[in-house]
């Protein structure tokens, strides 16, 4: 097991695999390349989550998310400071915190001239160009725009839409999505050549495709495994392996990373180990987002006996094998079959029935969200406690407070909660 | 509303339509009409008019704590939405067929589950609006509209003819040009109507047949053209850019505080008239032209490769600008409702922008309800003193 070094006040998260742990040091060669990358004849884009890195990675460009930045400053408990950066320059205390410390950070950059040094891991890159889908929220494509106040660098933001998941049930319109969609990428494919200088390698498309497949059914198969009692990837683990997936997509290192992450987990679970201790009395569901500042809270409630299990960012459904003749092709489709559960133009789907069979399926006795205040796209919590109510009768607990902005964030009362809550989930156990 | 003289005007009548917005609609109702409910700019409302469907614009009550809706949404959610959502759990909007959800921003469609959850009509439509307005946007989005205008036709049992969307293209063109031309009213200073007048002319043409809109335009128009109880000339010309204002109370305020609000670029104002669809092509084209070209919403990224950060800025608010030089504005009120993303990355953008075009700006982050507008009216009082 290994500690994650916080900054700040809150408790930094112990993880349970070794998996989890070695991402520290993939996050900081990630963070050390994207800082150097103009060294290595490479390219930065400025990017949002959904972006095809399998395309960026043919033209020696690596993203930097503000999705990714953002957390880690939480984590490094700087994600305040820059979002109050950001709101100096007018932005509202209700945006993005994630894009919040990405705009923060830009305008600390812009005074200064260089990374300021409250920035972890030596900042978001050499940036040279702003790439982003306009799909699954309002600030995707609106971040852009504000970055350019800061970093006025060659843009392309493409359109990409949301399916609703009752039109997915009807292969016609799915095609005309996935077309759309197509037809986007070669026209990022268009930029990237004009920005890089490079033309495209399908050879070398053909061949990211390919390993991305490898690495997402090795990262499916492992994610499969906490349905296991005891299960041996609980939340801490679960947000951090996740990070080879968004950043070296397509690569046969991550092919590595995860057969070993798939190898460590699947010996745990034949030799009846989990993340907790002895019995594990609770196994709740952790529905959305984090608290990236205070990841301990997992092993809080490890502490209670709790295992904790989420979806969030996981591989989400395999998809059909991918056509190697037109990678470019076989990308824009599997963005539409479920690839990520919580993510992507897949997003509103029935999420209910979703909900209900994991419950199922992985034997859950109650489920915790995270009102997280600044995310637009994460509004219909009470609903969904509704629902969860009338069509499962687990009990839920929704908190308040912000994924990355510290600022809105009592540890003590969060705790009280959980303990009450618990006390409910102890009384209903076994009775649904 | 500023005190009037004579009674039965077409101002009272817009005044009466505006209290009991719902009146005429449930009266439709009665005689076999079908009504359908719609939010935003972007719903494409000829393609109702031509399938002899009234459109009905969903509005929320600001005067009204949402009691209900607070029950079923999250804190963090658009306050407008979550007062439509209460409205109508409150039994306002029964008399509707149904209603039509445009995929406009997060708000919007985070709302569409809960309300079809909670709430059941005959016809439920999605249309999905691009984000791009470019060509291959403009194909998908005409797809799109040539979607609904299907369902619509199989909805109501009846075929909608070239000849009867051309129909309701020209009557929908004529409302716009009625509304510009009122607005056109507006240049005088002082303007001849006053900017919570509007407010409630626009919500009253938003909640009849376009038709009977027009009639009540035209007779608006000729009335206020002769106008001589107006507004009285205050102390600076104030232009709106935002969202929701569908009660006029809060721009009533504003001119309270000693200005004329003589233009705007509102949801709830120019953005849904500004320009009109063409004549000329296949009118499903030019519908789905016209509302993801043409409606300058935030909600809509404006910007091409290659285009440098200038013009980009200019192609997001260079309208806005215009209009605010052309109605002779001496500064500008930003009205963000709180939690609508689009408008408020927005802000820093066109607060520099018109500051630096020559307009003092005023933002203000609003949570949609009138019941208590004092903090505001300090702001607002404090910033007509500084530009007058």
């Amino acid at each position: 097991m290994s500690e994650e070094k916080g900054q700040g006040g809150l408790k930094p998260s112990v993880k349970n695999t070794k998996a989890a742990a070695e991402v520290r040091q993939w996050r900081k060669w990630y963070y050390e390349r994207i800082n150097s990358a103009h060294d290595h004849g490479e390219f930065v884009a400025l990017s949002m989550l959904g972006t095809p890195d399998e395309i960026f990675r043919t033209f020696g460009v690596w993203s930097s998310l503000a999705e990714n930045y953002g957390p880690l400053c939480a984590a490094k408990q700087v994600s305040g400071y820059f979002c109050g950066v950001a709101e100096g320059d007018g932005f509202s205390v209700d945006l993005c915190s994630y894009l919040k410390v990405g705009i923060g950070y830009l305008s600390r950059v812009g005074q200064e001239g260089k990374v300021p040094e409250e920035a972890p891991y030596g900042g978001m890159g050499q940036i040279d160009m702003i790439v982003a889908p306009a799909t699954f929220c309002d600030g995707r494509y609106k971040y852009p725009q504000a970055a350019r106040r800061y970093v006025d660098m060659p843009t392309f933001v493409y359109d990409q839409r949301d399916l609703p998941w009752w039109r997915a049930k009807d292969p016609e319109t799915v095609k005309r999505y996935v077309d759309y969609t197509y037809e986007r990428f070669k026209e990022l494919v268009a930029f990237l050549e004009r920005t890089t200088g490079k033309k495209l390698d399908e050879a070398k498309l053909s061949e990211s495709v390919a390993l991305w497949m490898k690495s997402h059914k090795l990262f499916h198969d492992a994610c499969e495994l906490k349905k296991c009692h005891p299960n041996p990837i609980p939340s801490q683990d679960s947000f951090a392996v996740c990070f080879p997936n968004l950043h070296f997509k397509g690569t046969q290192q991550c092919v590595d990373y995860y057969q070993s992450f798939y190898d460590e987990v699947k010996a745990m679970a034949d030799a009846g180990l989990g993340a907790v201790p002895g019995e594990e009395k609770y196994r709740i569901f952790w529905m959305g987002l984090p608290p990236w500042y205070y990841l301990g809270i997992f092993n809080y409630l490890q502490g209670k006996g709790v295992s904790t299990m989420d979806v969030t960012y996981d591989a989400g459904d395999v998809p059909e094998e991918p056509d190697l003749n037109n990678p470019l092709y076989a990308i824009a489709k599997k963005a539409y079959e479920g690839v990520w559960f919580a993510n992507g133009p897949m997003r509103r789907q029935n999420l209910i029935e979703r909900v209900r069979k994991f419950i199922t399926e992985y034997d859950i006795h109650g489920v915790i969200t995270l009102m997280a205040t600044t995310c637009r796209a994460n509004t219909t919590l009470l609903h969904q406690r509704r629902l969860l109510n009338e069509h499962v009768g687990v009990p839920v607990l929704n908190l308040e407070a912000d994924m990355s902005d510290v600022r809105s964030f009592s540890e003590v009362h969060v705790r009280e909660r959980l303990d009450a809550f618990l006390e409910t989930v102890d009384a209903t156990k076994g009775k649904h | 509303m500023t005190a009037r003289t004579s009674v039965n005007t077409a101002l009272d009548r817009c005044h009466e339509v505006y209290q009991h917005r719902c009146a005429r609609v449930e009266e439709l109702k009665k005689g076999g009409q079908k009504i359908i409910g719609y939010f935003c700019c972007y719903a494409p409302l000829e393609i109702f008019t031509a399938a002899g469907v009234v459109p009905y614009r969903i509005m929320g009550n600001a005067k009204e704590s949402t009691s209900v809706a607070d029950t079923y949404l999250d804190v963090n959610f658009c306050p407008y939405v979550r007062s439509c959502f209460d409205v109508a759990m409150k039994g306002a909007y029964n008399f509707l067929d149904g209603i039509l959800w445009p995929t406009s921003c997060d708000n919007l469609m985070n709302l569409h589950g809960v309300w079809d959850y909670n709430m059941k009509y005959p016809f439920t439509y999605s249309l999905d609006i691009p984000r791009v307005p470019d060509e291959p946007a403009f194909a998908f989005f005409a797809e799109e509209v040539n979607l609904l205008k299907k369902a619509i036709e199989k909805f109501t049992g009846s075929a909608i003819g070239n000849d009867r969307l051309l129909d309701a293209i020209r009557l929908h063109n004529r409302n716009r040009a009625l509304l510009r031309q009122l607005y056109e009213l507006r240049k005088s200073d002082p303007p001849l109507i006053a900017g919570s007048e509007v407010t409630q002319v626009l919500v009253a043409v938003m909640s009849l047949p376009v038709a009977e809109a027009n009639e009540l335009l035209a007779d608006l128009i000729q009335e206020i053209e002769s106008r001589r109880d107006g507004p009285p000339k205050r102390r600076a010309r104030l232009i709106m850019v935002g969202n929701e204002l569908d009660d006029h109370s809060f721009i009533g305020m504003i001119e309270d505080c000693g200005a004329n609000v003589v233009i705007d670029s509102l949801c709830i104002g120019t953005r849904f008239f500004w320009k009109d669809v063409a004549l000329n092509g296949d009118p499903i084209a030019a519908i789905s032209r016209h509302y993801l070209q043409d409606i300058l919403c935030s909600r809509t990224y404006r910007g091409w490769t290659g285009s440098s950060r200038q013009e980009e800025i200019e192609v997001r608010f260079g309208q806005i600008k215009d209009m605010a030089r052309d109605w002779k504005a001496d500064g500008a009120v930003i009205y963000v409702m709180k939690y609508c993303d689009a408008e408020e990355w927005d802000v820093p953008d066109l607060r520099d922008y018109l500051q630096d075009n020559g307009f003092p700006v005023l933002h203000i982050e609003h949570d949609y309800s009138t019941l208590a507008l004092a903090p505001v009216r300090n702001r607002v009082e404090a910033f007509v003193e500084m530009i007058e």
